[in-house]
């Protein structure tokens, strides 16, 4: 059975902390990003030197500012009410205990393709689970904070090689497996941990 | 912008990008939701009355908004 290993714990307490700050109903991806940028460490100082734009300092500004959606709310007109809601500053509340839909989907994915590598041999068999595969989590299409990596013009591609080179080394990196294995026991306990810890 | 012309504009999108269009959307209105029940709050507006605005139950406001640092249930000024 896995536990969390620091790097892990240490993220989530940040992630806490980072959602708290910004008055969040729930847990997102972005709150997991903020969080993993927050706490530091070298896996995140390998991203930082790949992405040179993705600060926390910049990320938190774009959560703020929500520019993922700017783009698409610039187009119905809606900017100006967007930019007056981002100036506001929010009420410091904890969120409930439950996901956003997009981070849970995005954990379900990145956890059973790191499990896939894992048990291939070409990551470590660790017994503990870091913050490696919150990175790789983050970094999956279906999370929010991808798209906010985007708008800070990171290549996902390179960031996911810098993680992965880490997570593999002094072995060579692997690559990302683009389709998801599972089997019909991690099916099951997704489908209710989803149940029990999503919003959705 | 017109109403008829940010209706030709959001109909007009790929179904992906309405689709990102609408979270968006709900983010959106997520947050203005947060800024108007702490104004209406701060104005001395009841649980009940905001309810009643946001055409939900007292239960449904209460839950959601509730856990903001504000007076607590057990406080004198809090309403029940």
């Amino acid at each position: 059975m896995l536990i969390y290993d620091d790097s892990f714990t240490d993220a989530m307490t940040a992630t806490e902390r980072e959602a708290t700050a910004l008055g969040a109903h729930l847990y997102g991806s972005e709150h997991v990003l903020l969080g993993l940028l927050a706490q530091g460490g070298p896996l995140t100082g390998d991203v930082t030197s790949v992405a040179t734009t993705v600060s926390y300092e910049a990320v938190r500004d774009a959560v703020v500012n929500a520019d993922d959606d700017a783009p698409l709310l610039r187009n119905l007109g809606l900017s100006t009410v967007a930019t007056q809601v981002a100036e506001t500053p929010p009420a410091r509340r904890t969120p409930r205990k439950r996901h956003a839909s997009e981070l849970q989907s995005a954990l379900n994915t990145a956890s059973a393709k790191w499990g896939q590598l894992r048990k291939g041999g070409q990551l470590p068999r660790e017994t503990r689970l870091s913050s490696t595969v919150l990175w790789l989590a983050v970094l999956e299409p279906a999370a929010r904070a991808s798209r906010i990596l985007q708008t800070l013009d990171a290549d996902l591609d390179e960031v996911r090689a810098a993680v992965l080179a880490s997570a593999a080394a002094p072995g060579p990196a692997p690559s990302w497996p683009t389709e998801v294995r599972t089997g019909p026991v991690t099916r099951l306990v997704h489908l209710l941990f989803n149940r029990r810890s999503t919003s959705a | 912008m017109n109403i008829e012309s940010m209706e030709v504009e959001a109909v007009a999108v790929e179904p992906a990008e309405g689709l990102r269009t609408v979270v968006a959307l709900r983010r959106l209105a997520a947050r203005l939701e947060d800024l108007h029940v702490a104004r209406a709050r701060a104005a001395g507006m009841s649980w009940a009355e905001i309810a009643a605005s946001l055409e939900v139950t007292r239960q449904t406001v209460h839950k959601k908004h509730g856990r903001t640092r504000g007076p607590r249930r057990w406080d004198s000024d809090a309403d029940l």
